[in-house]
Order: structure tokens, then sequence, then C-alpha cells
């Protein structure tokens, strides 16, 4: 902010002329977050505006402001179907997004991804047998049901993977090679189901499969969103060891970091946003592994701004995502897991090539 | 306590690294075995040597703590292998022989990151702008500053070795010099020779301060000119300990490298080794 005062010694102001370009280094890094902030914000908005029904953007910002103002029909669209859905959207993006950044550092593989260690293997068949099975429950709200027993079987495939690596050494590796097995048994079992399910139960499952956030309901958006702002405060908590473990475990340990603890405590974090995540959207791809990069060649590694910004460009990722899907096809809303996977690639892919040519 | 306190008088207050029948190692596999080294003292810097394989790297990492070892390991009068990582990390540093990652973090913000945590462990914490300070202060030292702000992921091999370096450097100064026990496994195999001075200078001046540093060496020349004491590990196993000069000899070298050597002694008894070929197998064997 000021001009370099020259001191004393020439050694003085070479100091402070160092940590002035730090500081600003670091200013341009929060600069950052404060745009994705924006944009985030932006997308948001333009994805409630987007949709199948001719809502002008002069009735929906008055109606957003004063509701008295919309017809019944009209708050009906916009505060029960898309707000609850734009607000999913993003939460699912920044869960995924913020799971993705964690496991990739605690495993030390920039490929790993939420979806890695076969969370949303295990909630998928999870609720392909509440699907299955729930057809006939008819006491029970069958949306929750599903969600339910996908969380449930994603947490038990937690358990059972962190039981399973502690018989072996628990490295990252032993993690790793284990988590893929589980994708895979899963996977497997998921497609025994399919032989013997109905082709409704196979078509619901196929849906549930390819991910959607158009059926949210507030209770799903408080649920995710409540679990999402108890557990981001701690991982932001963890940021400075998170970043100390990227200059490798021994270094961390040397440090005075129980890494061992760091890595669990973080795997269970990672566990809680996915598993939920996934229960309530479906499993929506390539979200978990993208956020997180799009977020490191932003802002860098430290992870006080790169967790943030992380979950920022999770969120923009979903609910641009979600206005795709809406504008694609007339009248047709596309499952939104498909298109994180089509929008992602690209974005993904020019970005990177961006960075390298610099 | 009374048998040791007529001893006591003349060491009361040089902080002592003492290594009683450590036995250490991995999983399946026992490395170490049965090490005792006793009295390194605060103030000296001692290198260990020996072959690849020797145990060397598994020594620093029991004292670490990063693998499970038994023994009795007294360091300032406190038994190492029953602290925990914090109070460990206060009293000792380690720097690996791992390269440092090639990460997007300048190389101050990842000196400032480890600081912060290594001060999280001391018991008087700095604040930011002293700890700015005590980086900027480092990195001058090393003559590092050009590369203050450069990316970790745009620095050469040899700059990210040195840039770990300093990160082990400040953490050691922060905890305070005084009877810390500082390891480096392998601190210069990527330097050139300018920087490998430097960083030997570097430990020299902060054992002055009254460091206890202990390092891993290939390079013998660099060994004997810079330690107080070789210690030599071969299989597992302490084969001799001692100064420089009386622990580098032909016979030594033969059996532990398999290369014959001439040494010869400068005026002021410093070694110059030059190596003069392989010894056949048969010596090696014996």
């Amino acid at each position: 902010m000021n001009e370099p005062v020259p001191q004393k010694g020439g050694s003085q102001t070479n100091h402070s002329k160092i940590l002035q370009a730090h500081h600003q280094q670091q200013r341009r890094k929060h600069i950052l977050l404060a745009i994705l902030s924006c944009l985030a914000i932006c997308l948001f908005i333009i994805d409630i505006f987007s949709g199948p029904s001719n809502l002008s953007i002069s009735v929906l910002l008055n109606g957003l402001i004063n509701p008295d103002s919309l017809t019944a029909i009209q708050k009906l669209i916009i505060f029960d179907m898309r707000l609850p859905a734009a607000c999913l959207a993003a939460l699912v993006g920044a869960c995924l997004s913020v799971a993705g950044v964690e496991i990739q550092t605690i495993l030390e593989n920039p490929l790993a991804s939420p979806f890695t260690l076969g969370i949303s293997s295990a909630a998928a068949f999870g609720a392909s047998l509440a699907i299955i099975a729930g057809l006939g429950v008819p006491l029970l709200s069958s949306q929750w049901m599903i969600s339910a027993n996908a969380f449930g079987f994603a947490i038990l495939s937690m358990a059972l993977l962190q039981g399973l690596a502690k018989l072996r050494d628990g490295s990252n590796q032993t993690l790793i090679l284990f988590g893929i097995a589980m994708v895979f048994g899963f996977s497997a079992l998921l497609s025994i189901l399919q032989l013997f399910a109905s082709a409704q139960a196979i078509q619901m499952i196929v849906f549930w499969t390819m991910g959607s956030v158009e059926r949210a309901n507030w209770s799903q958006v408080a649920l995710l969103g409540g679990v999402f702002f108890l557990l981001f405060p701690l991982s932001i908590r963890a940021a400075s060891a998170l970043t100390a473990l990227r200059f490798g475990t021994e270094r961390a340990h040397a440090l005075g970091i129980d890494v061992s603890r760091l890595r669990l405590i973080a795997q269970i974090r990672i566990s809680l946003l996915t598993a939920l995540a996934v229960a309530l959207s479906g499993t929506i791809a390539f979200v978990g592994l993208v956020g997180p990069h799009l977020a490191r060649l932003l802002v860098g590694e430290n992870h006080k701004i790169l967790l943030p910004a992380s979950a920022l460009s999770g969120a923009i990722l979903m609910n641009s995502a979600s206005i795709v899907s809406k504008l694609i096809l007339p009248g047709v809303t596309i499952p939104i897991g498909i298109i994180t996977a089509l929008v992602g690639v690209p974005v993904f892919l020019s970005v990177i090539l961006a960075k390298t040519k610099k | 306590m009374s048998q040791s306190s007529n001893t006591k008088a003349d060491e009361t207050d040089i902080p002592l690294l003492d290594i009683k029948h450590l036995n250490a190692g991995y999983q399946s596999k026992s490395i170490l075995k049965d090490i005792t080294i006793s009295a390194l003292k605060a103030g000296t810097i001692t290198t260990l040597i020996g072959p690849n394989g020797a145990g060397k790297s598994t020594l620093l990492k029991a004292l670490a703590g990063l693998i499970p070892a038994n023994g009795n390991i007294q360091l300032g009068g406190r038994t190492l292998t029953s602290l925990g990582i914090k109070d460990r990390a206060k009293i000792l540093s380690y720097l690996p022989q791992s390269p440092l990652a090639e990460l997007d973090l300048s190389l101050l913000e990842s000196l400032l990151y480890s600081a912060r945590i290594k001060n999280e462990a001391t018991d008087n914490p700095l604040i930011m702008p002293e700890l700015e300070q005590a980086a900027l202060q480092v990195l001058e030292k090393l003559d590092l500053q050009d590369l203050a702000l450069s990316n970790l992921s745009a620095l050469s091999g040899g700059q990210r070795q040195m840039a770990s370096f300093a990160q082990a450097a400040l953490g050691t100064e922060l905890s305070g010099t005084k009877g810390h026990l500082f390891m480096l496994d392998e601190p210069t195999s990527a330097l050139d020779l300018r920087r490998q001075e430097q960083l030997m200078q570097s430990l020299q001046t902060l054992a002055k301060e009254g460091c206890i540093i202990m390092l891993v060496l290939h390079d013998l020349s660099l060994a004997s000119r810079y330690s107080d004491r070789l210690i030599v590990l071969d299989k597992g196993t302490l084969v001799a300990d001692g100064s420089p000069e009386h622990v580098l000899t032909p016979k030594l070298l033969r059996s532990l490298y398999g290369v014959e050597t001439k040494i010869t002694r400068s005026e002021t008894g410093k070694v110059n080794m030059t190596i003069t070929g392989l010894a056949n197998d048969q010596t090696k064997e014996s």
C-alpha cells in the first residue's frame, strides 16, 4: 500500500520490497476469491431465471424482493422449484468440490476425486436397493427412503474401507487400491440388482445415477446446507495442516502435525459431504475433480484460500450446468450429471491448455 | 541421580543426545540392530556415512518418530520415544531426503507456512510480522532472496532442495537453537558446489548457536571437512565412531565401499582422500 521506505541497511530495503510484493501476491489471490464469489452469485441468479415457464426477468427480480407481487403459480415456481433447485445445485457443487480438494491433498494424488474410494458406487447401490424394494412401501416418502439408503451404504462402505486399510499398512496406496475394489464391487452388485429389477425400476435407477437437482425441496437444501456449513469451518481450521501436508508426509510430521489423525478426520468430512451430496442428487460426475483443479490453477496451494475457492468453483460449475441443462432442449431438463461432464470437460481442458501456454 | 552427580559437574550445560540399544525398522524387516551412540554434544556436527542401505536414513527416521523404534533415546534429558508428535517437533527438526514437491506456492509462502506450524509447537510463538522477518533473514543468509516470490514449481531441483533446507533451518531457529537436534538426510545431494558450501556453513553457524547437528552425507570430503564426528553404519550396525581423522582409513573404506583410496593429511590435520580404483572383490568379501 505504501511506498517502500528506504531504511538503514540495503538488506532492510530489500526485505521490505520483497514483503510488499509478497503481500500484493496474497491480495491478488483474495481479489480472485472475491471475483469467484461474484461469479457464483451471478450464475446462481441466472440459474433461477432460466427454465421452461416464461417468467420475465423483471417479474422474477421483483418477486424475489417482494413476493406478494407474484401470482400463486409464479410463487410456486420460484420459491418451491427454482430456488431450492439452484440452492441444491450450488451446495452439491460446493460439497463435492471441497471433498475433492481434501481427498486430493490427503491421498497426495491429483487424480483422486470424492468418488475414487467408491462412495458414489456404494450410494448408487444403496439407492437402487431402495428403489427396487421401496416401490412397495407406501407410508414412507420414497425420495427420502432412497436418499437415506444411499447415504447409509456410502457411510458403511467408508467404514469398511477404513477397517480394511487398517488391516494392512493403512497407506495411501492401500486405501486407493481398496477403494477401486469397492467401486468394482458395488458396480457388480448394482448390475445384479438391475438384472432382476422391473423395467420401471431400472428406468428410475438409471435416472438416479445420472444425477439431478430438479426435484429439490427445501428440507433437502436445509439438510445439505446445514452439514456443509457445519463441516466447512472445520476444513478451514485444518487448512494450515493440509497445506503443510502438501510438503510431504515426513515434513508435515516433522513440523509437529499428527498426519494419520489429520487424514482420518479429513476422510470423515469427505465421506459425510460426498455421501450426503450423492444421496440427495445422485452421482454427479466430474465436479469433484474439476472444481478442485480449477481452484488450484487459479489460487494455488494455500488451502486457506484454496478451500473456499474450490467451494465457489464447484458451485459455479453446478449452477452453469444447471442453466445449460434447462436450455439445451426446450421443455426438457436433461439430468445435470450429464451436463457437468459435457460442460466440465471443455472448460477443464481449456483452462489447463491456457495455463501451460503461459 | 546421585550416582551421576560427580560426572555432572563438567557437562551440566551441554545438552546431549544419547542413543542406547536402538532397534528400528519397518513392519516386516528390522534394519537397525542394537545401535548405541553416546553423547552427541550441542555445538557439534555429526555425519552418518556408509554404503546404500546401511540404515543411515532409518536412524534419522527412527529419531524423528516416523518409524517405530525400541531402545533408550535421551535428548536433553528427555526420553524421546515417550514424546508425542508435537513435543518431539519442539526439540528436533528433520529434513527428509525426499524432494519438496513442485507446488504452486511461493518460496516465501512455503517458508511462512511451515514456520507458522512449527511456531505453534514452540513455547514462545512469534507473531506474523516477526515470522516474516525471520523468514526473510533465512532467505538472505542462504542467498535465496531473488527466489522468494517464485513458485516452488518454477524452481530447479537444486533450488528446491535449498528451499527445503531453508524451511527446516527456519523451523530450527524458531524452536530455539540451544540443544535442538537438527537432522538432515542427504541435504546436499542436488546442490552445486557453492550451494553445498553455503549449506554446510549455515549448519556450522547453527551448531555454534547450540544445535546438535546430525546429517547423512555421501560426499566424504565434504563430511570430513565439516564434521566433528563421523559415525559409520554398515548393514544396520555401527562400524566406527570418531573424528574424521581417526575413522577414515583406506582399510575401512575398502571394506565399506569396495574402493581403493589414498588418504593424506594436510598440516591442519584435515583429511584428503583420493579414490584410486575399485578394490578387487575378494578384499570386499573379507
